[in-house]
């Protein structure tokens, strides 16, 4: 197993875990400190995993599309992660459980309508410097 | 840490993390943005690569830099260019006129 396999599989354990205590305190109908705890929780694993996505590079000859949008991407992706992740902590060591579901359900829209953007503009980069197809 | 905060210090290095931002670039690219000779862009982009702040890769014969920051060490980067860069890039800028290495 090279290095790539045991980090992707690292990766997808402890997100296995992460939708399993989940899964588990929404069976229990778990509410109050454990449930603020966990999602607290969750906050820093969202800023430490932002924190260290610009640093995770493809080598370049793989890269799915123009290198100097890709770098940008991945480095306002990070930067969207951790200050969401921080974000997100404060709101659920602060605020009250009912506002606090209502700003992290914001936040993750957000995030999803941010990265979808990047991804798209990068990919859009691609195809336009694929040149056309003869025939 | 220490690497980081040592490769943060210097003024010229911390102007190739910022030409780094548009992209990535060629060893002598690079070079190019400074009045320095080569050995001491080498050992400047040592200093980085020790650090971790930035990757190089082969590319035939020509060497590509590219940004390896997390967000803390960029965020210590802008730390380190609002206290005390434009002091420094000053400095610089008059060693340059002179013709001397930094």
């Amino acid at each position: 197993m090279n290095k790539t396999d045991t980090r992707l599989l690292r990766s997808i354990v402890a997100a296995g875990l992460i939708v399993a205590v989940a899964v588990a305190l929404a069976w229990a109908d778990v509410q109050g400190p454990w449930l603020r705890a966990f999602l607290v929780f969750l906050g820093v694993v969202l800023m430490v995993s932002g924190n260290s996505l610009p640093k995770r590079l493809q080598p370049l000859s793989s890269m799915r599309c123009e290198t100097s949008r890709e770098q940008l991407m991945r480095r306002l992706t990070g930067w969207f992660f951790v200050l969401a992740g921080l974000a997100w902590t404060i709101t659920w060591v602060v605020l009250s459980e009912s506002t606090a579901k209502t700003i992290t359900t914001v936040i993750m829209a957000a995030g999803a309508v941010v990265i979808t953007t990047y991804v798209g503009w990068c990919m859009a980069a691609r195809r336009r410097a694929t040149p056309p197809r003869e025939g | 840490m220490n690497k980081v905060f040592k490769a943060l210090s210097d003024p010229t290095r911390r102007r190739v993390l910022q030409l780094l931002r548009a992209g990535p670039m060629a060893a002598g690219e690079l070079a190019d943005h400074f009045p320095v000779s080569k050995p001491t862009m080498s050992a400047h982009f040592g200093v980085l690569r020790d650090a971790g702040l930035v990757e190089a890769e082969k590319n035939g014969r020509t060497v590509i830099y590219r940004l390896k920051m997390s967000v803390l060490e960029e965020a210590l980067m802008g730390f380190a260019q609002a206290f005390g860069l434009h002091i420094e890039l000053d400095e610089a800028t008059a060693l340059a006129g002179d013709g001397k290495d930094t």
